[in-house]
C-alpha cells in the first residue's frame, strides 16, 4: 500500500540546521529501506486553478488560508495504515511540531 | 502448535493501540529477535523472548499509550526477559553469568542509549539472522517460512495463507527448522571465506522464491499473496543496505524492482496474463523502474564478475528502457542471455535465450536452440517449451506443427487464463493451416476437387456434378447463396430420369462437397438435404456366384416347381417373363426347348431342367407350365390363356415367383440368369 504524507505550513518557525541534518539522515535511511518512494518540499505560493466544463481558470496565489497550504510531501510504501502512522511518528519526532495528513494512494490492486 | 503472540494478535481485533502494536512488531521484530539471538545464542529462545515483550506491549500500551520509540521499548523489555532467563537457567556457565551481569549493569532504562546501541550493531545482527534463517541445512520451505517469520514479522497464519498450505504445516516447518539450527549449533555469524558465496546465494534464492510466489499470484488470490512481492523487496533492500558490497544483492533488488514495476500491466481485467511485448507500458510503475536502474547501477559499482541476478536485472532493464516493444534491443538481450547461460546453464535459461535469439536473428535461430531442449528431462512437463516452439513454428508458417505445440502447452499449464490463451492460439493456427478458400461456388468447387487425396476417377465424377451446378447457378454465386431447394431442382431436371445409380452418384458428390464446405466454414446447411437416395435394383446385372448356386441346388425340401423354374432360368438365361409364359403344348422335351408365347423364339435348357420337366408336366397336355398352388378366387378370374384347363389353377405370376425366390435366397430371379 502506498500513502501520501503531507505537512501543512501552520506558521511554524523555519527548522534549524540540526533538524535539517537529522531529516536528511531519516530520508536517506527510509529511501534505502524502500519505504520512502518520493519526497519534496513545496512552495506555499502557487497558482490556483478552477475548471468549469473543461475550461480552466487560473488564479494567482497566495491561498486564502495560508496555514492550509501543503509545504511538503512524502510518498511511502507501507504494509498497513498503522505502519504508515508509525513511520510518520519518526518524521514528527525529528520535526517536533506541526500538522499534516496521511492518505492512502490507491493502486491497481485497491 | 500456535504461538501465543500469534493467537493474541489475532484475538485482539479492535483498538488502534493493538493495531499499532502489530505494526510496530512487524517493523521491529527482526531487529529485536536478531539482537536477542546474539545474546542468548538460540533462535527459538530469542523469538520466545521477543514475543514476551510483545505481550507486555499489548498489555501496557493501551493504558500508557504508545511509547515515543516503540522499537526501543520492546527491545528493552526483551533484554530484561533475556537476563532473567539466563539467570534462571540451571546450566549457567561462567560466560552466561558474565553476560547476564554485563547486561544488568548497563543502564538500559535510558531509551535513547538503547536505541543508539540498537542502531550501532543491530544491522550486523539482522544480517546474521538472515544467513541463519536461510541456512542450507534447512529445506527450502523451512528457509522461506523461517525468514518470513523472523525477518518479515509475518505470523504463521499469514505465511500459510500466502503459500496456500495448512497453518499447522507452516508451524511445524518453523519448529523443526529452529530445532535443526539448535542441533547443528549453527553459529550466529556472517560466514566468511569460500562458504560466504554459497550462503549468500541461499539467502538471495529464498528472497527471490518469496518474490516469485507473490509475482505468480493471480488476480483472484488473497491479497497476502501479492504482498509477498513487497515483502521480498523489503528483505532485498534490507539486505542491500546491510551488505552494500555484494553486486548480486543489488542485482536481485534491481531484478525485483523492475519486475514489480510491471505488475499493474501484466494481467488483463479478467486476470489473464499479458505477455511483455503486449503490455501497456504506460502502466509500468516508473518509480520502481527508476529504483531498479539505481540498484543495477549500484551492482555495477560493486564490481566483480557478472552474476546471474545482475545479468537477469540487466535483461529486465533492456525491456524497461524500450518505450515500445518494437524498440526492444533484442541483440543486447540475446548477448546477455548468452552470458547468463554460462553462469546459470539451466534449460529454462536456454529456452529464454531461444526466444531472445528468435527476436534478434529470426525464428529459425530460436527454433534451432529450442529444438535442442526437447530431450531435457527438466522441461518434460513445462508448458513453456511447447508454447515457445509453437510461437516460433507459427512465425515460420508451420501452422499445423504450431497448433500441436500450443495444444500440448495448454494441456500442461495449470493456469486457467493462460490455458485459454494457448487454446486460442492453437485455433488460430488450425485456421491458418487450411489454405485460404474463396467463398464463391467456383472457388470452393476448385478447392474441393483440387485436394490431393482424390483419385482421378473421383475428380472426374465429382467434376461432372459440380460442373452442372456451376453452369446452372453461375460461378460467381457465393456458396452461402446456394440453397438446397435450388440444388434439388437442378438435380431433378438433369438426372431425374436417369438410373438410380446415376442419381445416387450425383447425390453423393453433392453430399461430399457440402460436408467439406461445412467443415471449412464456407457453408452452414446441407446442399443435399432435398436429394433422396434412390433404391438401386441391386444385382440385376450381377449373377449369383457359383458356390451359392451350387448350394441352392443341393438345398433339401425344395419344391419341384421351384427347382424346375430356377434351374430353367439359370440354364436358359431367358427373361423371367418368357419362362413363366411357357405352355405345356409348346414344349419340345426331347429337344430340351420350348417356344415362347410370341412364338418367334425358342428357350433352350440343359440336362438339369430336362430331368425335372416330365415330373412337372405330370401328364398335362396343355395350359401353363408353371402353375400357382391354389385356384383363383371367384372374383378374380384370370384370362383363359393363364388358366390350366385340367387343374383349374392359374399361371404362376411373376410377383409370386419373385416373392418366393426372394424369401428363399434373398436374390431376384433375374440374378439366376447365367450370362
Amino acid at each position: 500500500m502506498r500513502f501520501l504524507m503531507t505537512t501543512k505550513a501552520n506558521g511554524a518557525a523555519a527548522p534549524d540546521e540540526a533538524v535539517y541534518a537529522e531529516m536528511a539522515k531519516l530520508v536517506e535511511e527510509m529511501t534505502q529501506a524502500g519505504v520512502l518512494l518520493a519526497t519534496g518540499g513545496l512552495d506555499p505560493v502557487g497558482v490556483h486553478v478552477t475548471a468549469t466544463d473543461g475550461t480552466m481558470t487560473v488564479t494567482d496565489g497566495p491561498f486564502a488560508e495560508a496555514k492550509e497550504a501543503i509545504v511538503s510531501f512524502a510518498l511511502i510504501e507501507a504494509r498497513s495504515q498503522e505502519e504508515a502512522i508509525e513511520l510518520s511518528r519518526r518524521f514528527w519526532k525529528v520535526v517536533g511540531s506541526g500538522e499534516g495528513n496521511i492518505q492512502q494512494v490507491f493502486g491497481p490492486e485497491d | 502448535m500456535r504461538d501465543r503472540a500469534d493467537a493474541l494478535i489475532e484475538h485482539v481485533t479492535s483498538g488502534d493501540t493493538h493495531r499499532a502494536v502489530d505494526a510496530v512488531w512487524r517493523m521491529e521484530s527482526a531487529r529485536i529477535i536478531a539482537g536477542l539471538v546474539r545474546m542468548v545464542g538460540d533462535v527459538g529462545l530469542a523469538e520466545e523472548l521477543a514475543q514476551d515483550a510483545l505481550l507486555a506491549a499489548l498489555e501496557q500500551w493501551p493504558a500508557s499509550g504508545t511509547p515515543g520509540n516503540p522499537g526501543a521499548w520492546l527491545m528493552a523489555v526483551a533484554k530484561r526477559r533475556a537476563i532473567d532467563h539466563l539467570r534462571r537457567d540451571q546450566r549457567l556457565d561462567v560466560r552466561h553469568e558474565q553476560l547476564a551481569h554485563e547486561l544488568a549493569v548497563r543502564p538500559d532504562t535510558a531509551e535513547a542509549d538503547l536505541d543508539a546501541a540498537l542502531d550501532d550493531d543491530v544491522g550486523d545482527d539482522v544480517l546474521r539472522l538472515m544467513f541463519v534463517s536461510c541456512h542450507p541445512a534447512l529445506s527450502h520451505d523451512a528457509r522461506v517460512a523461517l525468514t518470513l517469520r523472523l525477518l518479515g514479522g509475518l505470523r504463521t497464519e499469514e505465511i500459510a495463507r500466502a503459500f496456500l498450505v495448512a497453518e499447522p504445516t507452516v508451524a511445524q516447518r518453523v519448529v523443526r527448522a529452529k530445532r535443526t539450527l539448535a542441533d547443528l549449533k549453527v553459529p550466529f555469524e556472517v560466514p566468511a571465506g569460500p562458504d560466504r558465496a554459497v550462503r549468500l546465494s541461499s539467502v538471495l534464492e529464498v528472497i527471490y522464491l518469496v518474490f516469485n510466489e507473490g509475482y505468480t499470484a493471480t488476480a483472484g488470490d488473497d491479497w497476502i499473496r501479492h504482498d509477498l512481492c513487497h515483502e521480498a523487496l523489503r528483505l532485498g533492500r534490507l539486505l542491500a543496505r546491510l551488505a552494500p558490497d555484494e553486486a548480486e544483492v543489488h542485482g536481485l533488488v534491481a531484478l525485483m524492482e523492475l519486475q514489480a514495476s510491471r505488475s499493474a500491466a501484466r494481467t488483463g481485467p479478467e486476470g489473464q496474463p499479458i505477455a511483455l511485448h503486449e503490455q501497456n507500458r504506460g502502466r509500468w510503475d516508473l518509480l520502481l523502474v527508476r529504483r531498479g536502474f539505481t540498484a543495477l547501477l549500484r551492482a555495477r559499482q560493486a564490481g566483480g564478475p557478472l552474476g546471474p541476478y545482475v545479468l537477469q536485472a540487466a535483461i529486465a532493464a533492456c525491456h524497461a528502457r524500450a518505450r515500445s516493444a518494437e524498440e526492444t534491443d533484442w541483440e543486447q538481450i540475446a548477448a546477455l542471455y548468452a552470458l547468463l547461460a554460462q553462469v546459470l546453464p539451466t534449460p529454462v535459461v536456454q529456452l529464454n535465450r531461444a526466444v531472445a535469439l528468435a527476436m534478434a536473428h529470426g525464428p529459425e535461430a530460436g527454433l534451432e536452440l529450442a529444438d535442442t531442449l526437447l530431450a531435457e528431462p527438466a522441461l518434460k512437463g513445462y508448458h513453456r517449451l511447447p508454447s515457445v516452439r509453437g510461437d516460433l513454428l507459427a512465425r515460420l508458417g508451420r501452422h499445423e506443427e504450431a497448433r500441436r505445440e500450443f495444444e500440448r502447452a495448454a494441456a500442461l499449464t495449470l493456469n486457467l487464463p493462460e490455458r485459454t490463451i494457448l487454446l486460442d492460439r492453437a485455433a488460430t493456427c488450425a485456421a491458418a493451416a487450411v489454405p485460404e478458400v474463396g467463398g464463391t461456388l467456383a472457388e470452393a468447387a476448385t478447392a474441393f476437387l483440387g485436394r490431393a487425396e482424390l483419385d482421378p476417377a473421383t475428380v472426374r465424377s465429382y467434376g461432372q456434378t459440380l460442373g452442372r451446378l456451376r453452369r446452372e447457378l453461375g460461378d460467381d454465386l457465393p456458396l452461402r447463396g446456394v440453397h438446397a431447394a435450388r440444388v434439388t431442382e437442378i438435380c431433378a431436371s438433369a438426372w431425374g430420369d436417369a438410373a438410380a445409380a446415376t442419381w445416387n452418384r450425383h447425390r453423393g458428390a453433392i453430399r461430399s462437397f457440402s460436408a467439406w464446405a461445412g467443415a471449412h466454414g464456407l457453408l452452414s446447411g446441407d446442399l443435399a438435404a432435398g436429394l433422396i437416395r434412390r433404391s438401386e435394383p441391386r444385382g440385376r446385372t450381377r449373377p449369383i456366384d457359383p458356390p451359392r448356386l451350387a448350394a441352392l441346388w443341393q438345398r433339401p425340401g425344395l419344391g419341384l416347381r421351384e427347382r424346375a423354374l430356377w434351374l430353367m432360368l439359370h440354364e436358359s438365361a431367358a427373361p423371367v417373363g418368357s419362362v413363366l409364359a411357357l405352355n405345356v403344348e409348346d414344349l419340345d422335351l426331347a429337344g430340351r426347348r420350348g417356344k415362347t408365347a410370341a412364338g418367334s423364339r425358342w428357350i433352350s435348357w440343359r440336362s438339369g431342367t430336362a430331368e425335372l420337366l416330365p415330373g412337372l408336366v405330370a401328364g398335362r397336355r396343355r395350359g401353363p407350365l408353371f402353375l400357382s398352388d391354389r385356384r383363383p378366387g371367384p372374383g378374380r378370374r384370370p384370362a383363359p390363356a393363364d388358366l390350366c384347363p385340367e387343374t383349374g389353377r392359374r399361371r404362376l405370376s411373376y410377383e409370386r415367383a419373385e416373392y418366393l425366390f426372394k424369401q428363399a435366397t434373398g436374390h431376384t430371379l433375374s440374378q439366376l440368369r447365367n450370362r
